[in-house]
């Protein structure tokens, strides 16, 4: 089923909009993946492909039928909330029986239906239970398995993962990954963890005070970003105030002068490298040396931050890399990998942004605002 | 330097007593009550009309047979009562909370303003603004202008404790607004329904001050009886008259506590 919104639009109260006209086209049978921090619009663009907030502007096209006008309970779309909201008073095959008794499915059958769906999610055994006795990870399932049930057209995951501590997540996430894929359903998830984003989307969304900020295959994302902030919202990333010559050809960094990458616009710009795109060398082959500040072991690699004059930088090296502290790193960079922004004249130069490695950065990046 | 008692001691003895003190002064009128109920006039040494009774359950029969009227008003008035402040209060409550309207807040606040105004002004009002209508009516109205707060409250509270994605998800899952009601809102309430009505019950059936002003007669409710029994007869008669008006009450409490299962605080499956 192809899913469309355009100009899709809402505002709360008086506040900048929630959501300011969105439009995309989200490819059938595949898992886009909205990401965003908090309150960048993602839930409430959500809701209102689900029906369940009405949009000030735009539509909603559901294999090109206009359902914008069409109650949530007859658009067929399957919903995970971020609270699971599985039903207290019925129990966990009731919870899952849910959908098909409101179409109006026999007992027998639905019963029948639901022990399926179950099984599908490895929850067979735990039917009869009340949802109340159930952990964050069961009732994950238990809500995912419900909105299948039915054989929904669309599936839209709010945060599915969120609520659950961060091993379970990791857990959750590759059982989540291999159903969905198995589904071959048009899905949409929303979370605000880049980690999640990355291995579960098929395409990106990446959403950013109500606008949608740039789309694309993960990879793609990642490794050439439309804005700083999707640079720094995907993992880490340096940023460099630097400037490309009048004449186009160099690429003026505050520590080293490169050459331009083709079709560089002159002028100041912002010049953006992951951490893994830095590397130790030998002093022969290095483009500058930097004064190493820390070095931090995260497990499959050591992140190392070091100055190179007054500019910040992080960089990721092998874990069993010996770094002395002699005469200061010498570092390449990877030319290949420089992403270039433009950048006002005068715009300060930042730090790098540190999110911690695989989880979520939203609220220590960015200011959290209120839905 | 050890205190020869310790403080928190000397607070567990205090509040022991204070615990048992209170539950005295609460359960001992009742014991007395009881006991004058059952017990022989003569040991009193007080007599009045219906004393003379034989037998243990003799005063109930006096009772029973000198109020039956009141009674039949009361049962009556706590049985339209009670349905009329559920449907009215339970569907406000849930339009208050989940879908809320121009004025609804204004309205809401008007509904909770009898609370707030003595029993006598009620009863006045009713009387004035009442004009002719029927007597029985008005104490329907008096007694609805206090047990509506109650239902507001009560469900308002059940609503606002429950997660409102529940109604959601139940639409997302094919169930229209009816549906949703049906098979998510009501049976999660079942709990907030139940304790409202034990409140209107116990208020309606316990009411006072409008039900004896606006009494006659004819129109009477258990409770303005009851005073008069205090007024006119013995205490054996008035001890047993208060049985009578205690008796649906404190099953209708004992069975709060036997429903506080699990079960029913999720609310009921459908």
């Amino acid at each position: 089923m192809k899913l469309e919104v355009r100009g899709l639009s809402k505002a709360y109260g008086h506040g900048r909009p929630a959501v300011a006209s969105v439009s995309h086209v989200f490819p059938e049978g595949r898992i886009s993946a909205l990401l965003g921090p908090s309150g960048a619009g993602k839930s409430t663009a959500l809701w209102m492909i689900a029906g369940l907030t009405d949009p000030d502007a735009g539509a909603v096209f559901l294999d090109g039928r206009d359902v914008t006008n069409v109650p949530a309970e007859k658009r067929d779309i399957g919903m995970v909330f971020q609270s699971y909201a599985l039903f207290p008073h019925l129990t966990v095959l009731e919870n899952v029986a849910f959908g098909l008794r409101t179409r109006g499915v026999g007992r027998a059958e639905r019963m029948a239906r639901a022990r399926e769906v179950l099984e599908m999610v490895r929850m067979a055994d735990f039917g009869s239970r009340p949802v109340d006795r159930l952990s964050g990870g069961e009732q994950q399932r238990v809500a995912l398995a419900r909105a299948l049930a039915f054989r929904p057209r669309i599936l839209l995951l709010d945060e599915p993962l969120s609520a659950l501590d961060a091993k379970l997540r990791e857990d959750l996430r590759g059982e989540l990954l291999s159903l969905l894929r198995a589904l071959a359903l048009t899905t949409l998830y929303v979370t605000h963890d880049q980690a999640e984003a990355l291995t579960l989307g098929d395409e990106l969304v990446v959403m950013r005070e109500g606008r949608i900020e740039q789309t694309g295959r993960p990879a793609d994302v990642y490794h050439r970003p439309a804005s700083p902030f999707v640079a720094r919202f995907l993992g880490a990333a340096n940023l460099v105030a630097a400037d490309v010559s009048a004449r186009g050809d160099d690429l003026r960094l505050p520590f080293a002068t490169l050459d331009a990458p083709g079709g560089a616009e002159a002028g100041p710009c912002w010049a953006m490298l992951r951490p893994e795109d830095l590397e130790v060398v030998g002093p022969a082959e290095a483009d500058f040396t930097a004064a190493l500040a820390s070095a931090q072991f995260l497990g499959p690699v050591q992140r190392l931050r070091v100055f190179a004059g007054r500019q910040e930088l992080l960089l990721d090296v092998p874990n069993d890399l010996a770094i002395g502290d002699e005469a200061g790193v010498p570092i390449r960079m990877k030319r290949e990998k420089i992403v270039l922004f433009a950048r006002a004249e005068g715009e300060a130069p930042e730090g790098p942004s540190v999110p911690p490695p695989g989880a979520a950065v939203s609220s220590d990046v960015f200011p959290r605002t209120v839905h | 330097m050890s205190l020869p008692v310790s403080p928190r001691r000397v607070a567990r003895t205090v509040g022991i007593a204070v615990t048992v003190a209170l539950a005295l002064c609460l359960v001992a009128p009742l014991v007395v009550t009881a006991l004058g109920a059952f017990v022989h006039a003569d040991w009193y040494g007080q007599r009045s009309e219906g004393t003379g009774a034989v037998g243990t359950l003799g005063l109930f029969r006096y009772v029973l047979g000198l109020w039956s009227g009141a009674l039949v008003i009361s049962l009556r008035l706590v049985g339209t009562v009670l349905p009329l402040a559920l449907l009215i209060g339970a569907p406000a409550a849930f339009a208050f909370r989940r879908r809320p309207f121009p004025g609804s807040g204004v309205l809401e606040t008007l509904a909770m303003t009898p609370l707030a105004i003595p029993g006598i002004a009620l009863a006045v009002g009713l009387l004035l603004g009442g004009g002719r209508t029927v007597r029985f009516d008005l104490l329907v109205a008096g007694h609805l202008a206090y047990t509506l707060p109650l239902v507001l409250k009560t469900v308002s509270n059940a609503l606002e404790r429950e997660d409102p994605d529940l109604e959601r998800s139940a639409r997302s899952l094919g169930a229209g607004p009816w549906l949703t009601a049906a098979w998510v809102t009501l049976p999660r309430l079942v709990p907030g329904l139940v304790l409202s009505a034990l409140l209107v019950f116990a208020v309606s059936w316990g009411e006072f001050n409008v039900s004896f002003l606006l009494a006659t007669p004819l129109v009477q409710t258990f409770p303005a009886a009851l005073y008069l029994t205090y007024t006119t007869n013995s205490f054996p008669v008035a001890a047993a008259a208060t049985l009578v008006f205690l008796a649906p009450i404190l099953p209708a409490f004992l069975a709060i506590q036997a429903l506080g299962g699990d079960e029913f605080r999720r609310g009921l499956s459908t």
